[in-house]
């Protein structure tokens, strides 16, 4: 009997199983069980709901990717193409898949994205100015590199050598500068001496997020050269999507475990809250604010550590050696919360879909671009459970989520970065 | 119309009628699109891996009854063959051995109604059992959770049967809880039935002024999906203590608080006929909301949680579980609730420990929050062990024909050829549990063979071996269950229809007569209620055995039901 030789990396033919077997009764199709309280709310994966067609759905991906496989279907499809990019990669799914069993889901899906661009047929055109930017001048936006550190606040200096790094990350370095100074400001409260890259390159979240592997490889690579000669022991993130991608994309991408990196990622908010425990950051300004919190799919269900596994699938399925799985849970959930609990005023009420159960805005890995509408529909989608909270400000930790919800919002919520909230109070 | 237009198998002027009805985002004709509707759910292995299954010719997603209506009118005008679905559990709703047939996704009739004061909802087929309990229960409302999960939608399921954990306490047989239903017939006609007729908003009871036809909308134990399309029904919601169920816990150990008025009680006896006493004196107490005889094998399914793969931790617990403990270990799980008050639960606990005194039963830990029952029943759990659950039959009668059901599953089990290919149970018996206080028992027959093995795709396939799961499944089980005399539940799903007929006064004759006068066209989901029995036929002949046919035959010569102790 022949035991399979597993790799479970990005390799299409790796997830035959999933396609295959995962027992797909619709579970997919919803949040965990136990938190449904209605049939409002209830979906998890945004395209599935937006379209209706099972072929929006990871259940419906598995039949196709089968069908893939054997040759029944070629890859050709503009069908195809639209319903593999008009995806967010939010993870969802793969924490159903994980509920019950031990089905990878979200790494076959992103398997499929990788094929699909191998096989020509991707990505989507609406992708490529934002690749060819990215690959230009280092920015999504295709700004002068000159112009990188323009968002730094009056009064803040960063410090030319130091154990904590500020990777910024495009948006907040270019288009939403209220989050990098709010993070410099943060980190000056808490009397944290950080350094900057020269000349930051852009972490490829979007090239990697579109199919776009060899060149994502490469990035990474370039970048792990970068970020090690900085020495830095202590890199941190405002950005979600950046953070996830150091964290977990580039091991997976080039091979080794996240722990391998060389330095610590940390999100600002896993410090943050930290060191308002400690007592090094001061919380000195009431906000009088009732606010719902959403979390980004980077920094929740998709940051966990990456570790590879390489095996033997045996009888029963058995792994040799057993893996342990990213199953969604152990992402950076509870530190937000935490930071905005300890700001006297502000009350916290929970949306309906919260942690690993919560509904993606669907602005990441080029849906934005190539499907606004979609996007748009999505971050209205979740403005409407927000707002169902009683909540007068919706909060997330991403630069991608708060220009979701300022793109969908109609002006009924406010919209904050948590760093924006932290800054205010510490101030 | 989304997608590639292909108008190989339905005409282009039918495609363009059906597209008038929906408008052109909701019907495809798109090879991949319609890939994605190729065999998936309940068994799928079997089916899927037959090679049998086939994707449909279009999918269309109508939201409203009338554009149900006009959509099946159009297939009877063009002969198109039509299948619904709504959460699409199962794989056998429709006819997946042709080519061209329409699909009728109805995920967009996801609207419900709830009449608190009277309690009942009305529900349309998209809605599922978590989200009609995320509404009812905090109004201390519940309905019958099945073992497909929260995720199944109630109307199909009560047209199956509704059976589930809470079928201990509320009434046995959704087709006795539900009230006014909406139909489309199988030629496009909209019938209003039960108190229905007495205007739009009466949904309040099944009955009405002529026969009662409610027998029309049975689907396994009917025509399977082919007998029109149920787009609205009424069912009943029965009184739970009062509290909301608040959730906890991270999705793979997620649960609901119980109330202080709920108690989860596990007890464990040493022999069957014990815990066959219990269920005797607890129904006749009146005491109990779910009362289930847990196999060993489920316990330690239900604890590998963790972030270790749950195969391989279910395996380290199971591998080093001894015959001895597995069989001399019976365990049974009661959730006793205080519907009218505390003391209500403190009464029930009492008279409940006295019973299981009586008979030997021993206290185990119990965690007191509901992970399964009231929103997230979930039978994917009994994938876990080796990719693959295969429900072999079921048996409902008296509990004397339920455990000599079971009985003799356990002896099969023991059989070396048996041990060699499913994963051995250790000598315990098949799941079963009390229904209608005691009235009525439960029991469902199980294998576990490797999926992977069953699988002609995968490099760990092994010949013959589904084959082998097919004769267990019709010929062994099908054959303990006739002589046993338990009705078989799952015709059509795991049976052959006509093979078993026979032993059931000949049913398929009536199917075949009501199906060729409501659906002269043949169109409603044709082929079902038999499409089993083909599949079997014609990929696996061998799955019926000589045997099989002798011991149909002899039930169908009398007494019938082949127990004449019964």
């Amino acid at each position: 009997m022949a035991d399979e030789k597993l790799e479970l990396g990005l390799n299409l033919e790796d997830y035959r199983y999933e396609a295959r077997h995962y027992p797909a009764q619709g579970h997919a199709r919803w949040i965990d069980y136990n938190y449904i309280r209605g049939v409002d709310f209830s979906w998890r994966c945004p395209p599935w709901q937006y379209e209706g067609f099972d072929a929006y759905g990871v259940a419906g991906k598995c039949s196709i990717i089968d069908r893939l496989l054997s040759g029944d279907i070629d890859y050709s499809s503009p069908t195809l193409r639209e319903l593999v990019f008009k995806d967010p990669m939010c993870g969802s799914c793969d924490v159903a898949g994980k509920r019950d069993l031990d089905f990878e889901l979200q790494l076959m899906l992103e398997a499929l994205r990788v094929r699909v661009v191998e096989k020509g047929n991707g990505p989507m055109p609406e992708h490529l100015p934002v690749t060819q930017n990215i690959e230009r001048t280092g920015n999504r936006f295709g700004k002068p590199q000159s112009e990188r550190n323009n968002w730094l606040p009056r009064g803040i200096k960063p410090a030319a050598k130091a154990s904590v790094l500020y990777f910024v990350g495009c948006r907040a370095a270019f288009s939403d500068t209220k989050i990098s100074q709010s993070t410099a400001r943060v980190l000056a409260a808490a009397d944290v001496p950080f350094m900057l890259m020269n000349n930051e390159p852009c972490c490829g979240h979007f090239i990697y997020t579109t199919g776009q592997l060899n060149k994502a490889k490469q990035i990474a690579a370039d970048n792990l050269k970068l970020i090690r000669q900085t020495e830095a022991k202590t890199v941190v993130f405002s950005c979600a999507e950046c953070y996830k991608t150091v964290k977990v994309d580039y091991p997976k991408m080039l091979g080794f475990a996240t722990e391998e990196l060389g330095f610590e990622v940390k999100h600002i908010t896993e410090l943050a809250d930290a060191w308002i425990k400690e007592g090094k950051l001061k919380i000195v300004n009431p906000i009088d604010l009732k606010i719902t919190y959403h979390d980004p799919c980077n920094l929740g269900r998709l940051s966990e550590p990456w570790q590879p596994w390489q095996g033997l699938r045996k009888q029963w399925g058995i792994f040799d050696p057993p893996r342990t799985l990213r199953r969604g849970h152990d992402g950076i959930y509870e530190p937000p919360r935490a930071i905005l609990r300890a700001i006297p005023g502000v009350k916290l009420v929970e949306m309906i879909r919260h942690h690993e159960n919560a509904f993606c805005d669907a602005h990441d890995a080029g849906v934005k671009e190539a499907f606004p509408q979609f996007a748009t529909w999505s971050g209205s989608e979740r403005l409407r459970e927000a707002a169902q909270t009683g909540a007068e400000a919706i909060v997330s930790c991403c630069p991608g989520c708060k220009e979701a919800f300022l793109t969908a919002s109609r002006g009924n919520l406010q919209v904050y970065d948590i760093t924006e909230i932290l800054a205010k109070s510490t101030a | 119309m989304k997608g590639e237009k292909i108008y190989k198998y339905i005409p282009e002027d039918a495609c363009l009628a059906l597209e008038s009805i929906v408008g052109a985002e909701y019907i495809t004709t798109d090879p991949v699109i319609c890939s994605a509707y190729v065999g998936r759910g309940f068994d799928r292995e079997v089916v899927h891996f037959s090679g049998v299954a086939r994707a449909p010719a279009a999918v269309i997603l109508p939201e409203t009854t009338e554009e149900i209506a006009r959509i099946v009118k159009t297939c009877n005008r063009y002969k198109i063959p039509f299948t619904p679905m709504s959460s699409y559990g199962m794989a056998f709703g429709g006819p997946n051995f042709r080519d061209d047939f329409l699909f009728i996704d109805l995920k967009r009739m996801n609207k419900m109604w709830l009449d608190e004061k009277n309690m009942y909802v009305v529900l349309e087929p998209a809605v599922n059992f978590a989200q009609m309990h995320g509404e009812t229960i905090k109004r201390g409302l519940i309905g019958c959770l099945p073992g497909g999960g929260g995720g199944v939608s109630v109307l199909a399921n009560s047209l199956v049967n509704g059976m589930g954990l809470f079928n201990y306490r509320i009434t046995y047989s959704s087709q006795r809880r539900w009230n006014g239903i909406e139909w489309v017939s199988p030629e496009g006609e909209i019938y209003r039935m039960g108190s229905l007729v007495e205007g739009e908003d009466s949904w309040y009871w099944q009955d009405g002024i002529g026969p009662n036809v409610s027998g029309l909308m049975h689907g396994i134990t009917g025509w399977g999906g082919g007998m029109g399309i149920v787009t609205k029904m009424s069912t009943k919601l029965y009184p739970i203590s009062e509290g909301a169920l608040e959730p906890e816990g991270v999705s793979y150990d997620s649960y609901v608080k119980l109330t202080d008025r709920m108690k989860w009680i596990n007890v464990a006896f040493s022999s069957e006929k014990d815990v066959g006493k219990t269920l005797s004196e607890m129904a006749r107490a009146g005491i109990g909301f779910v009362v289930n005889r847990v196999p060993g094998l489920w316990r330690d399914i239900a604890k590998s949680r963790g972030n270790l793969a749950f195969r391989n931790m279910f395996w380290k617990s199971w591998g080093k579980r001894t015959r001895d403990e597995v069989s001399n270990r019976r365990v049974l799980r009661v959730l006793l609730v205080g519907r009218a008050s505390k003391a209500q639960l403190e009464y029930e606990e009492r008279v409940f420990m006295d019973i299981t005194g009586k008979y030997g039963g021993k206290l185990l830990e119990a965690r007191q929050v509901d992970e399964a029952s009231f929103f997230a029943v979930n039978s994917l759990d009994m994938w876990q062990p080796t990719g693959m659950f295969g429900d072999c039959d079921v048996g409902m009668e008296s509990l004397r024909c339920v455990r000599a059901m079971g009985e003799e599953w356990r002896a099969k089990e023991t059989k070396k050829e048996y041990t060699a290919d499913f994963l051995d149970p250790k000598g315990d018996t098949p799941w079963y549990m009390s229904y209608n206080m005691g009235r009525l028992y439960y029991s469902e027959l199980h294998a576990w063979p490797d999926a992977a093995q069953m699988d002609p795709g995968d490099v760990a396939y092994k010949e013959g071996l589904p084959g082998r799961f097919m004769r267990y499944r019709v010929s062994e089980a099908g054959k303990i269950v006739t002589e046993t005399g338990n009705q078989s539940f799952f015709q059509s799903i795991v049976t052959p229809t006509r093979l078993f007929s026979p032993a059931f006064q000949n049913y398929d004759l009536w199917l075949d007569r009501f199906k060729k006068e409501f659906d002269p066209n043949d169109v409603s989901a044709p082929g079902q209620p038999y499409v089993y029995d083909r599949m079997v036929e014609e990929m696996f002949p061998g799955a019926v055995t000589e045997e099989l046919k002798e011991a149909v035959k002899k039930v169908a010569a009398g007494p019938w039901n082949g127990n004449p102790e019964s």
